[in-house]
């Protein structure tokens, strides 16, 4: 008799078209923003974690700018004094600086526009640039001031297709340099920045022949030997700063810094989501309910009819119990699928790394099935305690 | 032992500060494979009586023995089984469910009785070849996978009475089943539950239609909330 159960519970739900569909669209909406909100809080802290995969956990990153103002590569609030002065701490390694300049650069016949950076020694090393073809920077690059430049993929083969640009000439600015070497593809970073589409050239250089800094910097990094003395080590770098500098002219980013910054954007949206799929899934619960109270007082007769052929308060609660429960699983269902592509459609214009969380699908499914339950225990047990005569007389 | 005993059964209603004494001490004793009709006109008791006697309603006082089970002492859900296992309704309305089709209305019942009730009853025969040969019976054969619209008043009733026979019980309880049919159909359904009553079953019809209550073997009639004859 399992089977002729299941029948008489599907064809009535069937039969109910109207309210199953808006049972359904309630706590649909519900089970997709709660997949939603989830996998948007994990992509958020996946990103997290690349940034601070990419910037290197044991690193330290000054930057001129403040947090208030926006750090910007283009202020030039550093200087080759505070490299010099940081140099003299110990425990720390791989010591760069440089500027960020995004400009036009031509050969003969093309020209664009790209991002220059007059970098100090080290900077490929610090980076984590690997040198694919022709070699890195010498120090007579620096010493001689040499007008050589190392290329990314996207630099080359936009100037040089198919051929390699070693030895090849462009022009920064007004100036004819040399390319000496090219970079393995680095892709691009969480944030979107290009990796491949940039040209290094010796910090002295830039300063002389491309644009006058002045011996000003807008980027200083190094690395922790030993992540005991991190946080000591950063301390002692912001005494170093605060010497000749105002606290809002530079920033230093370290990986906490990161999290904080990004955990702080997916906090807030967190929260609006929350509110958004909480209130979805209350609301879904008070149309379930409403739209089954209506229908046990229309289909009362027929209550009636089932307790007059035998059936127990108990079998009538669990008939309207399945219900709930078929509608919940249909719902659960559809939000799963419709929350699969919410999460691959809308998360990449939230600029956040797409993740299907799995454990979100199954904890949003279990709550859909505790406000479906929740929403027609009590229709349910109404409909179980209607008498019989006077729910018989109640013929629709 | 008699298979329905009701002993001086009283029900009252309360409407607001009024009380509505509907049934006023009723004793009634029905034998196995007897054939009653209960008559008397509208508001007289007679439907607060079948009700009272199919267990779906209580009486303010009285008692009531079905099968020598003293049926006001139990618990409702062990009523409930009672209802599965022993009677059999008919009422005016049909009270088909519009989404089953009568195959499936007539076996509805069955997914009511308990399973030891159940293994029982159709040890010979699962309850879909019952149902079919109920159905076969009362001319319905070719409306099996029908929908109850799309049935006549007098298919409709006879489905209804299909269904009211699906787990053998020993009472079937009319309630005006003639009330919303023509003279024909009416005639028909009667004459079932002659075939029904010669067969060994007990039938008891409540109507206020005295043409109808003739055709039982006992009349019972009602007036005031009392047995007058």
């Amino acid at each position: 008799m399992r089977g002729f159960f299941l029948k008489d519970l599907f064809l009535s739900l069937l039969h109910n078209k109207l309210r199953t569909l808006f049972a359904l669209l309630g706590v649909l909406f519900g089970v997709v923003s709660l997949v939603l909100i989830v996998a948007a809080i994990e992509g958020s802290s996946l990103l997290a974690n690349r940034v601070i995969e990419k910037l290197g956990p044991d690193s330290v990153l000054i930057v001129s700018g403040s947090i208030k103002k926006g750090p910007r590569s283009g202020f030039l609030n550093l200087t080759l004094e505070d490299v010099r002065e940081i140099g003299k701490l110990e425990g720390i390694f791989a010591l760069t600086y440089g500027v960020v300049k995004p400009m036009t650069i031509s050969d003969i016949s093309t020209s664009k526009f790209t991002t220059v950076f007059g970098v100090g020694e080290n900077w490929l090393l610090s980076w984590n640039y690997r040198i694919e073809a022709g070699r890195g920077f010498t120090d007579s690059d620096f010493k001689d001031l040499r007008k050589v430049a190392i290329v990314g993929h996207d630099v080359a083969d936009f100037f040089w297709p198919g051929e390699s640009p070693i030895g090849k000439i462009i022009l920064i600015g007004k100036v004819p340099f040399k390319v000496v070497g090219l970079y393995a593809k680095k892709g691009k970073t969480p944030n979107g920045h290009n990796l491949d589409d940039r040209v290094f050239i010796p910090f002295p250089v830039f300063d002389r022949l491309v644009e006058k800094t002045y011996g000003h910097i807008s980027i200083i990094r190094f690395r922790v030997f030993n992540m005991a003395e991190y946080n000591q080590i950063v301390k002692e770098t912001r005494q170093i700063l605060l010497k000749h500098h105002k606290p809002d002219e530079f920033m230093i980013i370290t990986p906490v810094v990161v999290k904080k910054f990004l955990s702080m954007l997916s906090a807030t949206l967190a929260f609006f989501l929350g509110i958004a799929s909480t209130t979805a899934l209350v609301v879904g619960g008070f149309v379930l309910s409403s739209i089954f109270y209506i229908n046990i007082y229309v289909r009362q007769w027929e209550i009636g009819l089932r307790r007059a052929l035998g059936a127990t308060k108990r079998e009538i609660l669990k008939r309207f119990l399945y219900e709930a429960i078929v509608i919940s699983l249909l719902a659960s269902f559809l939000g799963n699928v419709l929350g699969y592509f919410a999460i691959k459609f809308v998360l990449p214009l939230l600029n956040i790394p797409v993740v299907y969380p799995v454990e979100a699908f199954l904890l949003a499914n279990l709550f859909t099935l505790g406000v479906c339950l929740f929403a027609v225990y009590f229709p349910a047990r109404k409909a179980s305690s209607f008498e019989p005569v006077s729910a018989l007389r109640r013929k629709a | 032992m008699a298979l329905i005993e009701l002993k001086n059964i009283r029900k009252v209603y309360r409407q607001g500060d009024l009380e509505v004494e509907i049934l006023k001490g009723i004793d009634l004793t029905v034998e196995r494979g007897e054939f009653v009709s209960i008559v008397g006109p509208s508001g007289s008791g007679k439907s607060t009586l079948m009700y009272i006697l199919g267990c779906l309603d209580r009486p303010t006082s009285g008692e009531y023995y079905l099968d020598g089970k003293n049926v006001l002492k139990l618990p409702d859900n062990e009523v409930s089984k009672l209802r599965a296992e022993y009677i059999g309704f008919v009422f005016q309305a049909f009270y088909l469910i519009p989404y089953l089709t009568v195959l499936d209305n007539v076996l509805l019942p069955v997914s009511y009785l308990p399973k030891s009730e159940r293994k029982k009853r159709f040890a010979d025969k699962s309850p879909q070849q019952k149902a079919v040969e109920l159905l076969t019976r009362l001319g319905l054969r070719e409306r099996l996978h029908f929908k109850p619209e799309e049935l006549s008043g007098g298919q409709k009733q006879r489905t209804a009475i299909a269904r009211a026979l699906i787990n053998s019980p020993e009472v079937i309880l009319a309630d005006e089943p003639t009330g919303q049919l023509d003279s024909e159909s009416s005639c028909e359904v009667m004459k079932i539950f002659k075939e029904l009553h010669s067969e060994g079953k007990t039938v008891i019809v409540v109507t206020h239609d005295m043409e109808i209550a003739k055709h039982a073997q006992r009349i019972v009639k009602i007036r005031d909330g009392r047995v007058v004859e």
